[in-house]
């Protein structure tokens, strides 16, 4: 019998802003982030996180080094110790039980491009050896643990859209193998020039400004950034310091069927193993899903696997299950989305009901969406997570019961 | 602007205020004999951040090995003068 792997706590920051309470709250008001950038020009429109003043949490000593992927993912620390009782003081040597497992599809993009282009532009001898160490993926973790004393185990996992429920679940077997005692476990995607460059070439930006998962005109996604991070840790350890769970990991699956590097495998062979596997390894049916919380981004090939996926699984019951697509409010967050549907399924289970798929419009009908809450009552909670990549995963989570 | 007209007190401001935005200070708490490494806490990645910085804004090149020696915004102000004098001379 594996040991029970819960989730204490919770640290997120995003467009819909910072800390669980603000963003369930907005969340739930319908409340989207998706506008005209002020980052990039108003003819750009994203789910950026708008006059981003990380000083408020992170003081204004030891700032200057850290990028905005460090930022971002050192906001959620914050968050995340804050809300745990783990916040550690000034003096303390730091904690070797407790470790961090970030998820990320470019890390900290704009940093390597610049640091290229100032060698590029104003000659070798000009690179700012400050910005080196911030050229490689794993930065920002390591930032977050130099800065918050995080002393065991940090990894990074790059997974694509996957990756933070990829980071989850290695969190949850480090957990599970006794590695660690607590572990910090997400994603964090910065929104940069480059990767809106790159997206909107690949042709895979709404031309028309909207963010419609599941929606019959759907044109693309939109291109969002944030971090959320969750605490993990065995049901002992969580007993032993008092703190009160608030749900666990059930099951997970994974599957890769990729046949093209940016084209989604319709036929959703991958998508479909994965949530099986996931649903065999938290121990349950189909029929014991309460709800959905889907990674559904607008695209016109991803969004039709993932219906097929959920059709394949649940086949005539899927129209019965409540179901939501958080990226319609906080934008396609990358490697932070599936740390981000993780999170919404956490407090949907507390709530016992799904947030609104924010301005939905045209939802396809064989699914239950609103752009309204939706109750539910159940257990169990699906979270879906696949990459044009060929990277599906899937993840069960339980409300937390004795 | 030519290099002979750069003058100690402009080189000086710059220095200061470079210091003072690597250390995360303002720039009237670096006092010139401020020493880098025990009073500023300059490591040595910073000491190169401040040598290339210097090197790409008065477009000469200091050898890292000279710009070791610097402990202070003094000794750099004469160590960029001195190589500004160099170019001057070699124009």
């Amino acid at each position: 019998m594996h040991e029970r792997i819960v989730i204490t706590g919770a640290g997120v920051i995003s467009c819909l802003g910072v800390g669980v309470e603000e963003f369930e709250g907005s969340l739930y008001s319908g409340a989207s982030g998706v506008k005209p950038s002020e980052l990039f020009g108003e003819h750009e429109i994203t789910a950026e996180i708008r006059n981003f003043t990380p000083q408020q949490w992170l003081g204004n000593k030891g700032i200057r080094v850290l990028d905005r992927s460090a930022r971002l993912l050192c906001v959620a620390v914050h968050q995340a110790l804050c809300g745990s009782d783990l916040r550690l003081d000034d003096s303390g040597q730091g904690d070797p039980g407790l470790g961090m497992i970030c998820g990320t599809m470019f890390g900290s993009l704009h940093s390597i491009t610049s640091f290229d282009w100032s060698g590029l532009v104003e000659g070798p001898n000009y690179v700012n050896p400050m910005e080196f160490p911030n050229t490689v993926i794993n930065s920002p973790a390591g930032q977050a643990a130099i800065k918050y004393k995080l002393r065991g185990i940090n990894s990074t996992v790059c997974a694509g859209l996957a990756s933070g429920l990829y980071a989850l679940h290695c969190g949850a077997e480090f957990l599970r193998f006794g590695r660690a005692r607590i572990l910090l476990a997400g994603g964090m995607e910065e929104l940069c020039e480059e990767s809106v460059l790159g997206f909107g070439k690949s042709g895979l930006i709404s031309p028309s400004g909207s963010l419609r998962p599941f929606g019959k005109n759907r044109d693309g996604t939109i291109l969002g950034e944030g971090s959320a991070l969750l605490v993990l840790e065995g049901e002992e350890s969580a007993a032993a310091r008092h703190a009160k769970p608030w749900m666990e990991i059930s099951g997970f699956g994974c599957a890769h069927d990729a046949q093209s590097v940016s084209a989604f495998r319709v036929r959703a062979e991958g998508a479909t193993a994965s949530i099986q596997e996931a649903l065999a390894s938290a121990g349950i049916g189909p029929e014991q899903i309460g709800c959905i919380v889907s990674g559904a981004s607008g695209s016109r090939t991803g969004d039709e696997m993932e219906v097929r996926a959920l059709q394949n699984v649940f086949q005539d019951r899927l129209g019965k299950i409540v179901i939501c697509a958080p990226k319609a409010a906080v934008g396609e967050t990358m490697g932070a989305s599936g740390a981000i549907c993780a999170l919404v399924a956490g407090i949907a289970l507390r709530r016992q009901a799904t947030p609104p798929t924010a301005g939905l419009m045209d939802g396809d009908t064989s699914l239950l969406l609103s752009k309204d809450p939706q109750p539910f009552d159940g257990e169990y909670a699906l979270v879906t997570a696949f990459g044009c990549d060929g990277n599906n995963t899937s993840m069960v989570l339980r409300r937390w019961m004795q | 602007m030519t290099n002979q007209q750069v003058t100690a007190e402009e080189i000086r401001n710059a220095v200061r205020q470079l210091v003072a935005e690597i250390t995360e200070r303002e720039p009237q708490e670096v006092s010139e004999k401020a020493d880098f490494i025990e009073e500023l806490g300059i490591d040595s990645l910073m000491a190169i951040e401040i040598l290339v910085a210097v090197d790409k804004k008065y477009k000469i090149e200091i050898p890292e090995e000279e710009f070791g020696k610097i402990r202070n915004v003094y000794d750099a102000v004469e160590v960029v003068q001195r190589h500004l004098g160099g170019a001057a001379k070699a124009q």
